[in-house]
């Protein structure tokens, strides 16, 4: 799982959809390891907010899926991916407010429609990739300062 | 304020101490029913943020996740809203200190404002 190769790393959670208490705990790891790397404070909090809105929408919405973390010298790079419903229109869920969230993702204090875009905000760059019916990957890079 | 001027300032019960005061003491107020709007709000902020309260009417744990990733210390839940066990397990293990107020959110901002809180920083936008 955690393979450090040089000042490369790579590691890889899996996520459970529909798993809300689980939920997080995903991210939480991530952020320990930059802590533990000693990556500055802003871009942890930046990745850490980025890697849990996109673990949040794997357990809202998919069936299952991974965040694959990739750490290379001047850059952190996370990969959600899962595999569910797809996304059939990104531009709209982009959109601040567009939410499909069920009562009980609302119950859990989420489905206000900011994540994608909040994730946006805090990467440096953010690619999405869905196919209907099968599955989505948001990758999400993050230039360390 | 530190955790005992807050308490007696919200008329608080402590329900789980993470038995630290920040530095800077508690300065800081974030009021918050969604855990994505805190998201997002703590996207806009660049400072270290243990010094924030975080008011909120959720009890549940994703709270306590919220929290921790955006490394929030000390949550006070509403209107006399108690943690599950769950939360206190997980705030145990995330050092996050947990108060419950009878008070309303209006009620328990508006005494925080009077003691001179402050609101949370925000990087953009009008304060
Ligand atoms: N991994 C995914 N699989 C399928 N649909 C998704 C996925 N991620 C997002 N979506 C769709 O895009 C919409 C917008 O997502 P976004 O994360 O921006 O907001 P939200 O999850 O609805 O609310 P918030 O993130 O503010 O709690 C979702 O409501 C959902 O319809
Ligand atoms: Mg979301």
């Amino acid at each position: 799982m955690n393979e450090a190769n040089g000042s490369k790393m790579h590691l890889e959670f899996p996520v459970q959809g529909g798993n809300f208490s689980g939920a997080g705990g995903a991210s939480s790891s991530i952020k320990n390891v930059l802590k533990q790397l000693g990556i500055a404070y802003d871009t942890i909090k930046r990745v850490a907010i980025a890697s849990y809105e996109s673990e949040i929408n794997i357990v809202a919405y998919a069936t299952r899926g991974e965040l694959l973390v990739d750490i290379e010298p001047g850059e952190i790079a996370i990969t959600a991916v899962d595999i569910g419903p797809g996304i059939p229109d990104i531009e709209k869920a982009l959109q601040e407010g567009y939410s499909t969230a069920t009562p009980l993702i609302r119950e859990m204090g989420f489905g206000a429609g900011l994540g994608l875009s909040n994730m946006q905000k805090a990467a440096d760059d953010m690619v999405i990739e869905s196919v209907v019916g099968e599955g989505t990957t948001v990758k999400m890079k993050f230039r360390l300062s | 304020m530190n955790k005992k001027e807050l308490q007696k300032t919200l008329s608080a019960e402590t329900i789980f101490d993470n038995g630290a005061e920040p530095e800077t003491g508690y300065n800081t107020v974030c009021a918050c029913d969604m855990m994505s709007e805190l998201l997002a709000v703590m996207n806009q902020t660049r400072r270290h943020n243990h010094g924030i309260i975080l008011l909120t009417g959720l009890a549940n744990p994703q709270v306590i996740r919220t929290s921790e990733l955006v490394d929030i210390r000390l949550i006070v839940l509403l209107r006399e809203k108690k943690p599950t066990a769950e939360m206190v397990e997980l705030a145990s293990k995330c050092g996050i200190t947990i108060m419950s107020t009878p008070y309303t959110m209006y009620k328990s901002c508006g005494v925080l404002h009077e003691r001179k809180l402050n609101d949370v920083q925000l990087e953009t936008g009008a304060d």
